[in-house]
């Protein structure tokens, strides 16, 4: 990674620190890019022959999840905050739909979980925009009552089947000749809106302007409030959906389902190049570092580590490539 | 009057809009204003004139009331008690759009600019302008540069380029852009020229004559009597939220001012109008 092109940049004296700072800071996507491009070098010289259409597949469908979840955190870490209960709101998604679609059908059985998960990006957003608790603190504390809450459901249901309806286990594990997956049907116009959103919208620009410097966005007229309880409310959607693709993704229905996405989704969003500070950033190279962190977690596993080694290893390259990009990026 | 979300693009000439109802009428007159904090009383009965094509500046020790005062102009408070009349009518200002609509603008003194978002986008902030739902990048970039050339800033190299990257004279001069470019009346500027160099200080300066110079009232807070005596055509003493003198700039001298903003009183007679009467 960082080693990687701190070698590069020693032998190339005309690529000197000043130039891959503002490669950086102008045109991210190019060293993201290029990181990702020696991770898939790096996989193929490990276990010769495993860079195919199968492979890249299996990559998709696992980095589809994870880059909706770091949308979530994009759009929050932009105005300064952080959404912290995407897991518990996914997970419980993902396990309303499975516990509900036996009885009501799928598509009754997405829609009552999604106004769920609307609902707790309500309670969030008028946490943070009108109470103005930080989002770091409300977003936990939310995640925690979200999975309380889907706990509770897990006993009610205990004794009625649950099972992951099978649209959801074609959205989330099917793919197009076994290789580019359905879920790319609800990533590619997810995506796009957000992309032109952040992009091309007045909303868009306020979420930049109220993580950059709020006081300038009030006195210039926005009520942060409501862009805030909006927002909370989109990014508990987009967990929703992302819980949707995972269980079909997993074939299971858990309360905890998507615990362990929570962390690599905000270093996703990190390792794109949003600043957790707020009013830098953009999806696009969000969508990138989810698909650095899955290529990674398929590397470190191919390696035939051990699990405690490759979570090591995880945590470590993290850490170095967020620190690594800090650096570079700091505008000083 | 014109739509306030309706960017001129550039200054007119003369604003005719701006034309008191009457030759003694200015465009703004504030009479009793007051304005407490809990028990602090921040403003007693304040009455105040910003006349067109007039620089008015407000002086005052820390703590005098200044920043009240203009907040209260600019809708962020509203006054206790007191009256204000745009052109004559009576009007009530309770939020920062209401002073918008009417053509009001204020330059605050931490400049109110997102570091991270380019020149335009920060001009157009929270009032951009949309084609179909979308940003009309290409139209708001036409403007903002109209807006600049009028008012001759010219030092910045690219109206795409993020403010944390401009000077702070360029900063100062992108935040009175902005307030200039909504139609405005009235630009009041809260310590324009405070940690600026004396090449930007000059820049800034020259800026408000320049807006003076199109028909706008502008009111200038300033710590600073080399700036209100070089700009000012009126001048204003608030001390302990009571206004102790307003009169023309020739109605003092250096001495006055300073005795007016720390005593109340000047013992110094300039001319024989008595400072503190109000010129109704």
């Amino acid at each position: 990674m960082s080693g990687v092109a701190g070698a590069s940049k020693a032998r190339s004296p005309w690529l000197s620190a000043a130039v891959w700072r503002g490669l950086f800071r102008d045109r991210p996507m190019i060293p993201l890019l290029a990181l990702l491009a020696m991770l898939v070098v790096a996989s193929e010289l490990v276990r010769p022959g495993i860079v195919g259409p199968d492979w890249i597949g299996v990559i998709l469908r696992a980095a589809v999840p994870l880059a909706i979840l770091a949308g979530c955190q994009t759009l929050t870490m932009l105005t300064g905050g952080i959404d912290l209960s995407v897991g518990a709101v996914a997970s419980m998604s993902g396990f309303v739909v499975a516990s509900l679609a036996a009885g009501t059908g799928t598509p009754t059985a997405i829609v009552i979980a999604l106004v769920a998960a609307a609902l707790a990006g309500l309670v969030t957003g008028i946490g943070v925009g009108v109470f103005r608790v930080h989002p770091l603190i409300m977003t936990l504390g939310m995640g925690l009552v979200v999975l309380g809450l889907a706990n509770f459901w897990q006993l009610q249901t205990l004794m009625s089947s649950t099972g992951v309806p099978p649209e959801l286990r074609w959205l989330g594990s099917g793919a197009f000749a076994q290789v580019l997956p359905y879920s790319l049907l609800v990533i590619v116009p997810l995506a796009a809106v957000i992309l032109v959103g952040l992009r091309r919208t007045g909303y868009g620009r306020l979420l930049y302007a109220i993580g950059d410097n709020p006081i300038a966005a009030r006195l210039a007229g926005a009520r942060s409030w409501q862009i805030l309880v909006v927002l909370y409310v989109i990014s508990a959607l987009l967990a929703a959906v992302a819980g949707f693709l995972l269980s079909g993704y997993t074939n299971v229905a858990s309360v905890s389902l998507a615990d362990s996405a929570l962390l690599p989704s905000v270093a996703a969003a990190v390792i794109g190049g949003t600043s957790i500070l707020g009013g830098r950033g953009g999806y696009g190279g969000t969508m990138v570092g989810a698909l650095i962190l899955t290529v990674i977690t398929s590397l470190l596993s191919s390696l035939g580590y051990p699990d405690a080694v490759t979570q090591i290893l995880f945590g470590a390259i993290i850490v170095a490539v967020a620190a690594a990009y800090a650096r570079v990026t700091s505008q000083s | 009057m014109a739509d306030p979300n309706e960017p001129t693009g550039s200054l007119p000439a003369s604003n005719p809009g701006a034309t008191p109802v009457s030759a003694s009428e200015p465009l703004l007159r504030l009479r009793g204003i007051s304005k407490h904090f809990g028990a602090v009383q921040a403003l007693y009965g304040v009455d105040v004139d910003l006349p067109s094509g007039q620089v008015t500046a407000l002086c005052g020790d820390n703590g005098a009331g200044k920043s009240v005062l203009t907040k209260c102009i600019a809708g962020i408070h509203e006054p206790d008690q007191g009256e204000m009349f745009w052109e004559g009518r009576l009007v009530h200002i309770r939020t920062p759009g209401d002073a918008a609509a009417l053509g009001i603008e204020t330059v605050y003194q931490d400049l109110a600019l997102a570091d991270n978002l380019d020149i335009v986008q920060n001009m157009f902030l929270g009032r951009e302008r949309l084609s179909r739902g979308l940003l009309d990048e290409d139209s708001m970039e036409r403007a903002a540069a109209a807006t600049l050339a009028s008012l001759r800033v010219t030092t910045v190299r690219s109206i795409r380029q993020p403010v944390a990257t401009l000077s702070g004279g360029q900063r100062q001069a992108v935040a009175v852009a902005k307030a200039v470019m909504w139609n405005s009346k009235l630009v009041m500027l809260d310590e324009p020229t405070a940690a600026l160099g004396v090449a930007q200080t000059r820049m800034v300066l020259d800026l408000i004559v320049r807006l003076k110079d199109h028909g706008l009232a502008v009111m200038v807070i300033s710590h600073n009597l080399n700036d209100v005596f070089e700009v000012a055509d009126r001048v204003a003493v608030l001390r302990l939220g009571r206004m102790v003198a307003q009169d023309q700039l020739s109605a003092f001298d250096r001495q006055s001012v300073v005795d007016f903003m720390t005593t109340g009183t000047s013992t110094r007679q300039v001319t024989a109008s008595d400072a503190t009467a109000m010129k109704d």
